[in-house]
């Protein structure tokens, strides 16, 4: 028995390699490469394990909620879950300081599979009485969570203009901006929802051209039109960091990684920024360490609570997928895979450290606005192999709406509104009658 | 408190209401929202509208590449001075000074109510975390001005004001008796922060549910979810204006917390959470968590054994993870002192600079994220 686990973590530990390498490669999401390795897996491998299957999807999806930070942080290409890292990254990025930025990551992620593994399993039996308890109320929560992000953006900047109604124009020129981000992005998640732009047989890839056009070809577009240098990067060896920065960055990170992995809908930037202002978290460490936390316990806490005995509860791709092949049974299970979870994250976290010491140099000798340019043009290769021309206009389209917060400094968040309103309104069941309305049913 | 915990507590006043979750389950109505929005009006009012209403007879807008603190003080002193010879409220803006997209140019001011004094100091640049970048304040013979003043004046805030990211404070300078009261960002917690107010938006909730038993909670929703924040504003060092039109003045908070305290912002949450969690189970037509248990105590009634629940539920899951935790950051605060130079100021900055700049977040009171 001892050497079916063995061979179980090794394969977890594979998944980290293959993560490694994938997830460099910027504009491609996780969850794009479970869904072709799961194709091949019934095509070429149907004689594997069904488990040793599962657990290199579970080390993929773990390498990858750590490595994926070096493309956020080095080539600025975020998606959904990283979008609010862009900022403070790119400023530590312009700091000479982008490897201190990419270690803090590490560090929240780290917190985060603490709490997944010890802190969510001790608490299984709260997570099932929650589930049961609020499960016919989660359409109402997702609308809460659209009602806050609505209301609580306020103006930033006072203008000088000397009559109030001046005065109003110029404070709500974010808010409106903001609002048609909200607005734009609404309608394009409504079109995907139903009637999507991928080829048949990939619709399963549906959100991935407009997430990587609002999240991250704006920022790239901005890198090359700016034509932002960065200074030489300082590989540091330690890190400034106290441990209440820590216990705050990485404490509000895991409740909302948490958060996003049990709600629908609702993915790990939102729930960070929400778990952030519930916590009254503030700097710009703590921040770096929340959204490390937030990413790793809301991708692998999504498996961990389809894993989890009693509750089986399918959140994310990585759920649908493994739930096509196998259902967790026992609690074995469950707790041979808080191991792979842990030894994989401890892996991932070694090479998150060795890559982004070999990036810099690599950054060292090439222009970063030449780099974005091969970056932008990777990401447009890598939508059109997945769809064709029309995932490259779904994309362009997402692209120009993820402008409008970057350009008018509303909030992206705005931007999500392209799962949060579909889901919400499926959930509360006017999806149907609003697509007929808008003439796509 | 925060927006988010504003926004928590009046859903959680609205899932009080049994018939709201009741809608909820079985015509998924969104009745519960109300709370949410009119839990959190009070500021979005305040800080996209009310803000914008008010005149300023004195815009302080200091030029980037000459920034002058003699003159900054000067016409700070000035404008106290008119409110004081002229028997009438004089309001004056103080703007930031961008320098780029994520750089500001600090200045801090001081007023000096013992020696009728308003001092500027020009500090360094700081990014819109409020970190400053070192060596870059001006020379000490640049960074200082002062200028007097003649009136007499009731400052009840910190003496320093911070005047760095996004937009600046306002004062109004209000004629009182025999001296100047100094209201800081005085559009912030007027008639938006009373009880009275909420009576207005009532009828939104008939407008929304009709003439019913229903548009009746919707309305009670509206008018609990505003006080609701009404109330807990005045945990905080600023209070409000409870009853306009009969009163005119803010009150003083009962500086329990403030807006930006990690603490009380995430007790608060939790507090709510719990809450929340429990009405949304008993209130709805299949129970998930019996109480049977309130039956041993002899404890039949339909609300006798909403509260011996609740009660329950304090004992298991508030308490002993509130209690420990408020115990813990309690004994870390006394043995931990924050070292010269955090929370984004400049290392020289004094325990009096950094509780101004405390006070400063505990005003604005939202997120700029």
């Amino acid at each position: 028995m001892i050497h079916y686990y063995l061979v179980l973590l090794l394969f977890a530990l594979l998944g980290v390699v293959i993560s490694a390498v994938l997830a460099l490669i910027p504009g491609l999401h996780v969850y794009n490469v479970i869904g072709f390795a799961f194709l091949a897996y019934l095509a070429f491998f149907p004689w594997l394990d069904d488990l040793m299957f599962a657990m290199l999807l579970v080390g993929m999806l773990t390498g990858f909620a750590l490595l994926f930070t070096i493309t956020t942080v080095y080539l600025s290409a975020p998606d959904d879950s990283t979008m609010f890292m862009v900022m403070p990254g790119q400023k530590y990025l312009l700091q000479g300081r982008g490897h201190e930025s990419v270690l803090l990551t590490g560090i929240g992620s780290l917190v985060g599979i603490f709490f997944l593994v010890v802190v969510l399993t001790m608490l299984q039996h709260q997570i099932r009485v929650i589930r049961e308890v609020t499960q016919d109320h989660w359409f109402w929560i997702i609308g809460a969570v659209i009602v806050y992000i609505l209301m609580s953006e306020f103006p930033k900047d006072f203008g000088r203009s000397k009559t109030t109604l001046g005065k109003l124009r110029d404070a709500w020129k974010t808010l409106a901006a903001g609002y048609l981000t909200f607005l734009l992005s609404s309608i394009l998640g409504m079109i995907i929802f139903y009637k999507t732009t991928m080829p048949i047989d990939r619709t399963f890839q549906s959100l991935m051209p407009p997430l990587v056009g609002m999240f991250a070809v704006p920022n790239l577009l901005i890198n090359i039109i700016s034509d932002m240098e960065i200074p030489k990067q300082h590989v540091c060896k330690s890190v400034d960091v106290t441990p209440e920065e820590v216990f705050r960055g990485g404490g509000s990170g895991c409740l909302g990684g948490i958060f996003g992995a049990f709600m629908p809908a609702v993915t790990a930037g939102v729930a960070g920024l929400i778990s952030g202002h519930a916590t009254a978290q503030k700097g710009d460490k703590p921040f770096i360490i929340s959204m490390g936390a937030s990413r790793m316990v809301y991708y692998v806490g999504a498996v961990m609570l389809f894993f989890l005995p009693g509750l089986h509860l399918r959140r994310g791709a990585i759920g649908i997928f493994i739930n096509l092949f196998f259902v967790p049974e026992t609690a074995e299970q469950y707790y041979l895979l808080a191991a792979a979870v842990a030894v994989s994250g401890a892996v991932a976290f070694i090479l998150l450290l060795l890559i982004s010491r070999s990036i810099v140099k690599i950054l060292d000798r090439v222009s970063f606005q030449k780099m974005s340019i091969a970056v932008l043009f990777v990401i447009i290769l890598i939508v059109f192999a997945m769809g064709g021309p029309m995932a490259v206009l779904t994309m362009s389209v997402g692209a120009a709406i993820g402008t409008i917060p970057i350009v008018f400094h509303s909030r992206r968040s705005n931007c999500l509104a392209v799962i949060l309103v579909p889901i919400f309104l499926n959930m509360a069941g006017i999806g149907p009658q609003i697509a007929a309305w808008m003439g796509l049913m | 408190m925060k927006g988010l915990t504003h926004f928590v507590m009046g859903i959680t006043i609205a899932t009080c209401f049994p018939l709201a979750v009741k809608g909820a389950v079985t015509e998924s109505s969104l009745i519960l929202l109300l709370g949410g929005i009119f839990g959190i009006l009070p500021d979005t009012l305040d800080f996209r509208l009310a803000k914008y209403l008010e005149k300023h007879d004195y815009d302080i807008d200091p030029d980037p590449h000459n920034i002058d603190p003699t003159m900054i003080a000067r016409r700070m002193a000035e404008a106290i001075d008119e409110a004081w010879h002229t028997g009438r409220k004089v309001q004056i803006q103080f703007h930031t000074i961008k320098m780029s997209a994520d750089l500001w140019r600090q200045y801090k001011i001081m007023i000096d109510q013992d020696n009728k004094r308003i001092v500027c100091k020009i500090g360094p640049l700081v990014t819109t975390g409020k970190s400053p970048l070192p060596e870059t304040e001006p020379p000490e013979d640049k960074a200082h001005g002062e200028w007097p003043f003649k009136a007499n004046v009731l400052h009840t805030y910190d003496k320093w004001t911070y005047v760095d990211i996004f937009s600046g404070p306002d004062f109004a300078f209000v004629p009182e008796g025999d001296h100047i009261r100094i209201d800081f960002i005085p559009f912030h917690r007027k008639w938006t922060h009373s009880l009275t107010v909420p009576f207005l938006f009532m009828p939104i909730g008939f407008l929304l549910y009709g003439w019913n038993e229903m548009g009746y909670t919707a309305s009670l929703i509206i008018l609990f979810s505003y006080w609701g924040h009404v109330l807990l504003d005045q945990t905080g060092m600023m209070g409000s204006n409870l009853l306009p039109p009969f009163t005119k003045k803010r009150t003083k908070g009962l500086g329990l917390a403030r807006s930006n305290d990690a603490i009380g912002n995430f007790f608060t949450n939790y507090m709510c959470g719990a809450i929340a969690l429990w009405n949304i189970n008993y209130f709805s037509p299949h129970q998930v968590l019996g109480s049977d248990f309130v039956r041993w105590f002899g404890i039949t009634g339909y609300w006798p054994a909403y509260f011996v629940g609740l009660a329950n539920l304090f004992v298991y899951y508030v308490i002993p993870v509130l209690v420990p935790l408020y115990i813990i950051s309690k004994l870390y605060m006394k043995y931990h002192q924050p070292e010269e130079g955090e929370e984004g100021l400049p290392e020289t900055a004094t325990k009096e600079e950094r509780a101004a700049l405390e006070m400063i977040k505990s005003m604005e009171g939202y997120e700029s994220t």
